[in-house]
């Protein structure tokens, strides 16, 4: 009998819910908003993600990447937010994302420009990608020749700049002989 | 890094007297792996369990042939004693790991079964047979454990060459549902009582059959392992050290936290990365919380199993502060998110730590106060009192694990034993009750409990300064080493090797319930229907932490299957019994 | 391999959109749940169970737990359907009366979550059969399982709808103005940050320091900044934070400096800030 006097000891327990929100506590893990403005199609939550909901595809017919977050399938870890540079997946507070029949619904697309490599024209980066790296070494410290020396870099893919680092290479080596 | 003195040395000398021994060593201090012969493997296990008071924590089979052109098997030991009186342990500087290995040629993979002289192996020998296709000569039982019944045979799916890890093979026709092979017992007037795989009184899938005579249970046979997902090769395939934990995290819906601990120490221990102690301090109020809340559900489960659903409701209403404090700790409900190799992914501010504290000081309050309630009830007494004992004999012969060894005089707790992240500078005590029954589980987790809030309070006040986390180091390839954590079920193993793209080799995941089937048995039997529930339940199983669960042993001369049609109609008619001649 | 359960034709017949709709508005008022555990974690499961709990209480909106699909209205499914539990499922989804509203609950039940490419699972209830609501989370906030409830009731609308973004101007988020002239100074300064206090609270401590110096007339002054950044120390109410700002003075800026060539180490003592 105890036990209902223990149970008579607090009234009303039971939350309005869903007619009064839910309040959230401080930094919880919700719903991961994306913002299209912000992201510049790295991947890097899409190597980070450990569940593969986050996925950038690249479409060569239309020449766009395309990224991805299915909401159906995220766990909600923030390991996104966690590696995104620009803080373009950041967790929120949300937690109301039920669907009805459509679970496509649940997922959130970004389409991105890609940019072809001045060498062999095949698409290798973002355009976005392309100009916040260039922003980067910009604001690195470098004087003028050292920014224009490496960002001629960023201008090809990682095989044409492969190929050209070990030509530059066997060119020094054949030029001292 | 500076190493100090190995442990377990004397151990290794004795054994040597005995048997052909060599010393491998890819651990840190103490933990030592010994090479034997195949050949001598039961009986240098039986002595290092029995003799020298080890207990089995683990064993992995592991595909060695790219390495060495073998396969292999290790048993881990946890040496601590043998416990069954007060005082009969090692002092804590002789406590070690032995991992003794043994090596089985790939053109011949056959070992003797230890399972024979150390009863605590048979479920890890079956495993090893359905994943690896190792086999252990001599066992018992030849029936499929851990893969699902429609899995093709003569595939074994934890081989590196077997399968792709996403193959999935087509499934049976709905109506042409394979069957599960129960052994049935012999004798006349008795029945059997399928439980599950879906049932209301359980939570997760698990299929019990219970054999009974009148209203006394007389054996049970069980088939788990439904939730087997494929985590392991999963986790060898796809998933780098940083996405394991997360993983590791879901491998079980309550202890997922002690999990994904004991899978980044297992790592962390390789290479012997010095984790800040603001992290391990972190590491140790997570695990002490998802101890809490499971407690918290177990003691509420026993009451509603009893009948007294009013304090079911009244001990969730605690379990909610508890899960509302995980939230402030973690940003979820559960402590998911946290953990990566080199620390925690996040800290606490002092106005989460002062929070914290009030959550504590409620939660100690009202259960204090609900606990009473609950335990004041005869009823609830006398339904608990000397239902489902577990034997100390037995005990000693199938290492369980958790408040369910310590409930039957075992002062087994891993904390104590050998103290992982916190727990060295911390006070605590461990809650051991004598009598084996379901009421000394009850009253060890009670115990527990306001241990747990000791440890949270005493790790929130004396929270080190310094970072939450450090850059990882370099895994050495074929390296191995375990991470141990005591989850709230029990001791939690994972046995991890490395691989040489900075993945993982081969990961073996022991779950707490694992250890605490096997003698599950010996706990039905005597005991009424009405009871068995509540005997599940004070194991606290979890199910898809076992998740390759096997079938315990029965020790039979012959078997007998019976048509289900017959034993129907001998339900209704009670007339020629079919289980006659 | 063909599709892996293919819905038998009565049931089919009896389970449009708009049967299904048609019960929801009937059920409105009570509504009889079943659970099947399908291979999950048990995580889904406790927070359904959480949900049934005193502090949610869903049977203000009528919601029952029964112990068979025969009784059921709706069939709450969690768990990535590993092979076992397949037929189990198969059989309770067609036991129960029709039409028949299947609920997915957590990530492994809307696609199988971080398990849904292992051998040992199907991924995702819908592998099998028509899914009608989908409650995402791993697990999911007691909330979200409640507010998936009263969304099939139709107590709630719907907030979320497929949002494609494809108007790419290639402009981005970087307005190149750094403190000490080298964004590779606030790198320094974040990874530190998130060392100290991990990715969340680690944000939070990097907008406070890098807030503060910004205000700062001269960056590499090196007594204009230690003054500014005690007074923020001395401002901070959460001795954590002020803490790690210590620490981001000490050393994150002290070794720029050095590395700037601004000051070494001789006469570096009087500006490190000191705990109290």
């Amino acid at each position: 009998m105890k036990i209902l006097e223990f149970a008579k000891k607090e009234k009303m327990v039971t939350r309005d819910f869903p007619v009064v929100p839910y309040e959230v506590t401080e930094g919880f893990r919700g719903k991961p908003e994306y913002s299209y403005e912000k992201c510049l199609g790295c991947g890097a939550c899409a190597v980070a993600c450990p569940s593969n909901a986050i996925t950038v595809k690249k479409d060569e017919e239309r020449g766009l990447s395309v990224w991805k977050i299915d909401y159906n399938r995220c766990i909600f870890c923030g390991r996104c937010d966690e590696v995104c540079p620009t803080e373009a997946i950041s967790l929120s507070k949300e937690y109301v994302m039920c669907v009805l029949f459509d679970k496509e619904d649940l997922t959130v697309t970004g389409e991105m420009k890609l940019r072809k490599c001045d060498s062999c024209s095949r698409y290798y980066s973002t355009e976005r990608l392309h100009n916040y790296v260039y922003n980067k070494l910009i604001s690195a410290g470098w004087d003028k020749a050292t920014i224009d020396e490496k960002a001629k870099h960023l201008k090809f893919c990682p095989d044409c700049r492969r190929e050209q680092a070990i030509n530059n290479y066997v060119n020094q080596m054949t030029k001292r002989g | 890094m500076e190493k100090t003195e190995v442990k377990g040395k004397k151990f290794i000398s004795e054994l040597g007297n005995l048997f052909k021994v060599e010393v491998i060593r890819h651990q840190p201090d103490d933990q030592i792996t010994i090479l034997v012969d195949r050949n001598d493997l039961p009986e240098v296990v039986k002595t290092l369990y029995y003799k020298m008071g080890g207990w089995l924590s683990t064993m992995a089979a592991n595909d060695e042939r790219e390495i060495n052109g073998n396969y292999a098997v290790y048993y881990v030991l946890s040496m601590e004693g043998n416990k069954m009186e007060e005082g009969d342990e090692l002092p804590p500087e002789e406590k070690c790991w032995i991992t003794v290995k043994a090596l089985i040629p790939a053109h011949d993979p056959v070992y003797p079964s230890v399972a024979l002289k150390v009863p605590a192996a048979v479920w890890y020998e079956r495993e090893a047979r359905d994943m690896m296709g190792l086999v252990a000569e001599g066992l018992p039982d030849q029936r499929r454990l851990a893969l699902s019944d429609d899995f093709p045979a003569g595939i074994y799916p934890l081989r590196k060459d077997s399968i792709d890890y996403r193959e999935k093979f087509a499934p049976y026709d709905l109506v042409k549902e394979p069957d599960y092979d129960f052994l049935y017992p012999e004798g006349e007037g008795i029945m059997d009582v399928p439980l599950g795989p879906t049932h209301i009184t359980s939570d997760e899938p698990g299929h019990f059959r219970l054999f009974v005579d009148g209203e006394t249970i007389i054996d049970a046979d069980y088939k788990l392992f439904y939730v087997h997902r494929g985590i392991e090769k999963l986790a060898e395939n796809r998933l780098d050290y940083d996405q394991m934990a997360f993983i590791a995290e879901r491998i079980c819906g309550i202890c997922g936290f002690a999990h994904a601990v004991s899978c980044i120490e297992s790592s962390e221990n390789v290479t012997g990365l010095d984790v800040p102690l603001r992290a391990r301090a972190i590491r140790t109020i997570c695990l002490e919380t998802e101890r809490l809340h499971s407690h918290l559900l177990n003691i509420g489960l026993a009451s509603e199993f009893t009948g007294n659903v009013t304090a079911f409701l009244q001990m969730f209403k605690i379990r909610e502060q508890t899960m509302e404090m995980a939230q402030v700790l973690t940003g979820g409900r559960k402590t998911y998110g946290m953990i990566l190799t080199g620390g925690v992914r996040r800290d606490i501010t002092d106005v989460e730590r002062r929070e914290m504290l009030k959550y504590m000081a409620k939660v100690e309050a009202d259960f204090k106060e609900c606990l009473d309630g609950v335990i004041d009830s005869p009823n609830f007494l006398k339904r608990l009192t000397g239902v489902g004992v577990l034997n100390k004999k037995i005990a000693r012969d199938f290492s369980p694990v958790g408040p369910n060894v310590r409930g039957a005089g075992f002062n087994r707790d891993t904390r104590y034993d050998h103290p992982f992240d916190w727990y060295k500078n911390i006070d605590f005590k461990v809650p051991v009750y004598n009598d084996g029954d379901v009421l000394s589980r009850v009253l060890v987790r009670a115990g527990e409990v306001f241990e747990s809030i000791s440890i949270i309070r005493q790790c929130l006040e004396l929270l080190p300064a310094g970072p939450v986390m450090v850059k990882k180091a370099f895994v050495e390839p074929y390296s191995h080493s375990i991470g141990y954590v005591e989850a709230p079920r029990g001791e939690d193993i994972h046995w991890t090797m490395h691989g040489n793209a900075q993945k993982v080799h081969r990961w073996r995941v022991r779950a707490s319930t694992y250890n605490n089937w096997p003698s599950l048995r010996f706990q039905f039997r005597g005991n009424s229907v009405a009871d068995a529930p509540l005997i599940v339940g004070s194991l606290d199983p979890c199910y898809s932490c076992s998740e390759r669960v096997t079938i315990v042993d029965v020790k039979k001369q012959k078997t007998k299957i019976i048509q289900m049609e017959d034993l129907k109609k001998y339900a209704i008619t009670r007339k020629d019994s079919p289980l006659k001649n | 391999m063909g599709p892996l359960y293919t819905v038998p034709e009565n049931i089919q017949k009896e389970n449009t959109v708009e049967k299904k709709l048609a019960h929801l508005e009937k059920i409105k008022r009570t509504f009889f749940v079943y659970r099947v555990d399908a291979g999950s974690c048990n995580g889904c499961d406790i927070e359904i169970f959480a949900v049934i709990s005193p502090l949610w209480d869903p049977e203000r909106l009528g919601f029952k737990l029964v112990a068979s699909p025969r009784h059921a209205d709706i069939l709450v499914c969690t768990g990535s359907v590993t092979r076992d539990m397949r037929y189990p499922l198969l059989r309770a989804y067609e036991a129960m009366p029709d039409p028949k509203i299947v609920a997915a609950v957590g990530a492994c039940g809307c696609s199988g979550g971080i398990f849904h490419d292992a051998y040992g699972n199907w991924g995702g209830i819908d592998s099998h059969i028509p899914v009608d609501l989908y409650v995402p989370g791993c697990p999911p906030h007691p909330a979200t399982i409640l507010e998936g409830f009263a969304l099939a009731l139709g107590i709630i609308d719907q907030k979320l709808k497929k949002t494609v973004h494809d108007n790419d101007n290639g402009k981005v988020p970087f307005d190149g103005t750094s403190i000490l002239n080298n964004s590779l100074f606030e790198r320094d300064i974040y990874v530190e940050s998130k060392s100290l206090m991990g990715y969340i609270h680690g944000r939070v401590l990097y907008k406070k320091y890098c807030g503060a110096m910004k205000t700062a007339k001269k960056a590499d002054d090196v007594s204009e900044v230690t003054e500014l950044m005690k007074h923020l120390v001395s401002q901070e109410e959460d001795p954590r934070y002020a803490e790690c700002l210590r620490v981001l003075h000490n050393n994150v800026y002290m070794q720029w400096l050095d590395r700037m060539m601004i000051m070494g180490d001789e006469g570096k003592n009087q500006y490190l800030i000191k705990g109290a």
